[in-house]
Parts: structure tokens; C-alpha cells; sequence
């Protein structure tokens, strides 16, 4: 709503300008803002650019920057087929200690555990190859 | 990405586009902040040669600051003018006394002779007035009445209260109208 007159600042103790005065300084602040003096020559904005395109990171730097670096485990990992394979080792790993720990003494309860455990009746790989039988001679 | 599908993406979003290395981000940053960074170095500083360096200053930070700017902080614009009234207002610290005043030669052909010098001579004044009033005030006047900042936004970029922004436009367009008082038929100002 406008009542002819600048509203007094209610924040301060400032008077309010004169209406003429106020009109005059919205004048000048208008002549301000569309001033051809506050635009930036083409040669200036041509340097302005320069300047950016020259400080900008390179993409190739970027990737460069951000590529894994070539250590022992990453060439373990490499190895071994790359990160899934590394996870999918993992996962049958711990599944195996939890089938050992989870089913341990039923496990030696049984037949299967009991004759695992039998050591008086050993048997070697090299007594069903009778090739081996030469070695010792 | 092209350029004509940048101008429309965020400030934010350019920077990282920019600090990724996209090709075009460059001038899409360029463009769009220059002039109103230039513009509010040119009305804080009074000529075009310390504005263009501030201007670039101010430009040459942000690019460096791009890579690592954190998103959704502050905003893009509001960092810069905070930059720019820093790097202006030292600069006028350091410069006191020189002639703030000199305008350039206009560029707009479109007005007529009379009217191209009347506002060349309403410019001056304003400038010369400006630069009258204490650089906090100035500044605010400045944002609040040139570049069109709200309160809440010039509050952040001067590091203040809202109260504190309200008094120092309030003050500064007391002082601007006694600076201008003696100068109002001369410009032109004589049905007030």
C-alpha cells in the first residue's frame, strides 16, 4: 500500500525522506542499474574467459587423478579377477567358518566326523597308484 | 553438454560441471557471472579499471574454489558479492583520496544527445554521492538499491542482521539525499 510517503524505518530511529527526495534517489538508482558503464567490455569477458578455461581441471587430469593406484593388493585383487571375484571368496570363506563353528560337535558326532577322526587305518594317495611303487626303488 | 543447455542449470550444478572439466562450462561461467560481478565492482568503485580487477579477482576465485565448493552452503551469487565488496572495499581503503569519480565514456547510442548526458551527469552524481557515505553504507545501499538484493541476502553476504541492513540503507539514502540536496535542478530533478 502506498500512502505518498516513504514508510518510516520501523528498525531505526531515521526519519523518513521527503517523498521528492525519495523519488529522485529511485531515479538516479534506475539510471544506475541500466548505465552502460556497468557492463563489462567484450574484451574484458574475453579475459575473464581465458582466465577460466586456463584454470579449469583438464578431464584427462581428472581421470588420471582418480584411477586406483597400482599397489600390491591392487595387483593381488587383479589376480584373483577384480573385486567380485575378491567378494565372492570372502562370502565362501566366512560361510565355511559358520558351517564349521555352527555344526562342529554334531559334525564329530557323526559316522562322517567319527571315521575323519580314525588314524590307525591311513590311507595314502600313493598306495592306489602302483607307479609309485617304483619311486622307492 | 553444448552450451545452450547449460544457461538454465543451476549455479551450483555449473560449478561442478565446471570442476569436472566439461567443456563449455568455462564460457556458460563466464557469461553469466561477469557482468553482474563487473557491475557491482563498477558502483562500489567508481571506474572501470579497478572494477575490471576486482571483477577478475573476484572470477578468478571462484573457478579456483569450484572443485571444492560445498554444496548447498551459501549461494553461488551471494559468495561473489561477498568477494567483490571485500576486494572493493579494500581497495578503496587503500586508495582514499583518488578520484572515485571518473566515469567512462557511455556506450549507449540509442538515447538521445540530451538524454545520454543528462543521465551521464545523474551518474556522476550518484557516484560522486556514494562515495561521500562510509564504505558499510555504501555497500549496502549499493546491494539493496542497485543490484536489487533483498535484506535477508545482503544481511549474509555483509555478515550482519537484517536490522543492521535496514539502518545502514536507511542511512545511506539520508545521506545520499543531503549529498545530492544542491544538485536537484541541475539534474534535472525540478517537479519534486
Amino acid at each position: 500500500m502506498h500512502w505518498g510517503t516513504p514508510m518510516a524505518d520501523k528498525k531505526t530511529d531515521i526519519a523518513p525522506l521527503a517523498a521528492k527526495d525519495d523519488a529522485m534517489l529511485e531515479s538516479l538508482f534506475a539510471v544506475a542499474k541500466d548505465a552502460p558503464e556497468a557492463q563489462p567490455s567484450p574484451d574484458f569477458m574475453a579475459r575473464v574467459l581465458a582466465e577460466a578455461e586456463a584454470l579449469q581441471p583438464v578431464a584427462a587430469e581428472l581421470a588420471a587423478a582418480s584411477a586406483p593406484r597400482s599397489g600390491p593388493l591392487t595387483r593381488l585383487v587383479a589376480m584373483l579377477g577384480g573385486w567380485p571375484s575378491v567378494s565372492g571368496l570372502a562370502v565362501a570363506t566366512m560361510a565355511g567358518v559358520w558351517v564349521g563353528v555352527a555344526a562342529g560337535p554334531a559334525m564329530m558326532q557323526s559316522d562322517l566326523g567319527a571315521s575323519l577322526l580314525v588314524t590307525t587305518d591311513e590311507t595314502y594317495l600313493t598306495a592306489l597308484d602302483a607307479s609309485f611303487a617304483f619311486l622307492g626303488n | 553438454m553444448p552450451f545452450d543447455q547449460q544457461t538454465d542449470i543451476p549455479d551450483e550444478a555449473l560449478l561442478v560441471l565446471y570442476a569436472n572439466g566439461d567443456a563449455g562450462a568455462a564460457q556458460t561461467l563466464t557469461l553469466r557471472f561477469t557482468p553482474r560481478v563487473f557491475a557491482q565492482a563498477f558502483r562500489m568503485l567508481g571506474n572501470r579499471a579497478d572494477a575490471e580487477d576486482v571483477a577478475q579477482e573476484a572470477l578468478i576465485r571462484l573457478c579456483k574454489i569450484a572443485p571444492v565448493w560445498r554444496q548447498g552452503e551459501a549461494k553461488v551469487t551471494t559468495w561473489l558479492y561477498r568477494v567483490v565488496a571485500n576486494l572493493a572495499t579494500d581497495r578503496l581503503r587503500k586508495a582514499r583520496g583518488v578520484a572515485l569519480d571518473a566515469i567512462a565514456e557511455p556506450e549507449d547510442s540509442a538515447k538521445s544527445v540530451s538524454e545520454t548526458m543528462q543521465d551521464r551527469a545523474r551518474q556522476t552524481a550518484l557516484n560522486a554521492a556514494l562515495n561521500t557515505l562510509p564504505d558499510r553504507q555504501k555497500e549496502a545501499v549499493v546491494l539493496r538499491h542497485i543490484e536489487g538484493l533483498g535484506n535477508p541476502e545482503i544481511a549474509e553476504v555483509m555478515d550482519i542482521s537484517v536490522e543492521a541492513v535496514e539502518s545502514l540503507t536507511a542511512r545511506g539514502k539520508r545521506a545520499l539525499a543531503q549529498a545530492l540536496a544542491g544538485q536537484r535542478d541541475a539534474l534535472g530533478y525540478t517537479d519534486g
